[in-house]
């Protein structure tokens, strides 16, 4: 946006990305810029941030599906990321089954390998999400829960409490009950 | 200047000293009038330097402008004329295997639930939806950002309260409005998955339409254990309040026959109410079918 200061006819002209720019020259520079701001916003709004991510694909269809017009494939994800102080790694199965009429995907198996922490609150939502092969009940529980890490550090700093063991358990009941 | 006679009779009126302070005031009155017309004029003439001011500045900034749009071009020009075919053609592969990364990393957000494209506007979000490992409907909210934020375009459902949320959170965290988002639409798909297995899976125990609203927070239905069995139906009304969840808080089963119920079959009744409150409503019939074959099997043999 360095290069758009001035006093533009409209908002809009800020965001319009620039007609001579990567639209038209397709540059492979300023489309990796582009993307990668879009990776950074998307990490800022979500508050995970993928560092890796690869995916193996299986075709399982067989002589008998395709003549049924039935498509099935599998796939394999890896996935590699961070939640502030929290790394994770999950791997995870998808099982996508294409008839006729409609196109079904459906979580076949769900780990998640992460250090092994103090936090038992952290080690229960991991396992019940595992369990129920829950891929966005993961993520969301890790964001709430690294929020009130967060909220619990800066209350200790605040009250200068130093405790290694604190029970918030109530504040949990509350998160977990919705899972 | 007023005319003499005027100025004769105004001392006839009221003497030389009333006179006098007639004439004051009138001197006073106009010199007033004369400092107000230099204020003015002053304020004016203020008003003028600083338009002069200001399309000075602006001029001065477009030819800016103009110059960096230029001194851009000139530099796309020469990158293109580099020859990165005879030096740098390993830069252009590291550059390509980046994309590739970027671009599947992106892709690889929709896992959180939530992911997003930017546009020459704002920002488009997309929100997937899963139930219990079963990836359901994405919708989309397309973002203006702008000061307010505003929506531009949606695909949210109408009985979802897009609105109140927006009303509550969109100007003040983005991130919770979405959150909020989130939940009540993975909350309503979960219902209607729900609703629509047993629908296509269990039609065989239902006696009867499933009957359900468009928020699929309401259901009514009557079911049967064993589609054999000759007495009346059960009948079940389901009531999510909480539009965030996908299991009811209120249950009631009722016995549809007009004759007295049975001990056993007034238990049944009461853990069915039971079941539909902890168990997804597809599920409990899948028991129910289970039960029915271990029944089977246990007669037969």
């Amino acid at each position: 946006w360095e290069e758009t200061s001035g006093v533009p006819k409209s908002f809009q002209e800020i965001h319009q990305p620039d007609p001579e720019g990567w639209e038209s020259s397709k540059d492979l520079r300023s489309q990796v810029e582009h993307f990668n701001s879009e990776l950074s916003f998307l990490s800022t709004l979500t508050g995970i941030n993928i560092r890796n991510y690869s995916k193996k694909t299986e075709d399982l269809t067989n002589a008998e599906m395709t003549e049924n017009s039935i498509k099935k494939v599998l796939q394999r994800h890896r996935l590699l990321g961070s939640c502030h102080m929290v790394t994770f790694q999950l791997e995870f199965q998808i099982l996508e089954i294409q008839n006729k009429e409609k196109l079904s995907s459906v979580v076949t198996d769900f780990n998640i390998i992460m250090e092994p922490t103090e936090f038992l609150e952290l080690s229960e939502f991991v396992s019940r999400a595992e369990e129920k092969r829950d891929l966005f009940m993961f993520f969301r529980s890790l964001h709430f829960f690294v929020k009130w890490f967060e909220y619990r550090k800066r209350t200790f700093k605040h009250f200068k409490v130093q405790s290694k063991i604190f029970e918030f358990k109530h504040i949990w009941k509350m998160k977990l009950d919705w899972c | 200047m007023e005319p003499a006679n005027t100025l004769r009779r105004d001392r006839d009126k009221g003497g030389v000293l009333a006179h006098l302070e007639r004439l004051e005031t009138r001197v006073n009155r106009s010199h007033k009038q004369s400092e107000e017309l230099q204020r003015a004029q002053a304020a004016e003439n203020a008003l003028g330097t600083k338009i002069h001011k200001l399309r000075y500045l602006r001029d001065k900034l477009r030819a800016e402008v103009k110059h960096r749009q230029v001194s851009r071009k000139v530099k796309a020009s020469i990158a293109n004329v580099e020859p990165d075919q005879i030096v740098d053609t390993s830069g252009k592969e590291v550059l390509e295997r980046k994309l590739e990364n970027v671009k599947a990393t992106l892709q690889a957000y929709r896992f959180t639930g939530i992911s997003a494209k930017l546009t020459s506007r704002g920002v488009c979000v997309c929100i997937n939806t899963a139930f219990e490992g079963n990836l359901l409907e994405s919708y989309f909210v397309d973002l203006v950002i702008q000061k307010p934020l505003w929506i531009h375009q949606h695909s949210v459902p109408i009985f979802i309260p897009l609105e109140e949320i927006a009303a509550k959170y969109l100007q003040t965290d983005i991130q919770h409005f979405l959150f909020s988002l989130c939940e009540y639409l993975n909350a309503y798909s979960g219902r209607k998955y729900q609703a629509d297995r047993l629908q296509s899976d269990f039609a065989a125990f239902l006696t009867g339409p499933l009957q359900r609203n468009s928020l699929c927070n309401l259901l009514s239905f009557t079911y049967k254990l064993d589609p054999r069995d000759q007495s009346s139906p059960f009948c079940a009304r389901l009531l999510y309040k909480d539009l965030t969840t996908t299991l009811p808080a209120d249950v009631t089963v009722t016995y549809q026959g007009t004759e007295a119920l049975s001990t056993s079959m007034e238990e049944q009744r009461a853990s069915h109410e039971t079941l539909f409150c902890t168990k997804p409503l597809h599920q409990v019939f899948a028991s129910f079918a289970r039960k029915g074959e271990e029944l089977d099997t246990s007669l037969a043999s």
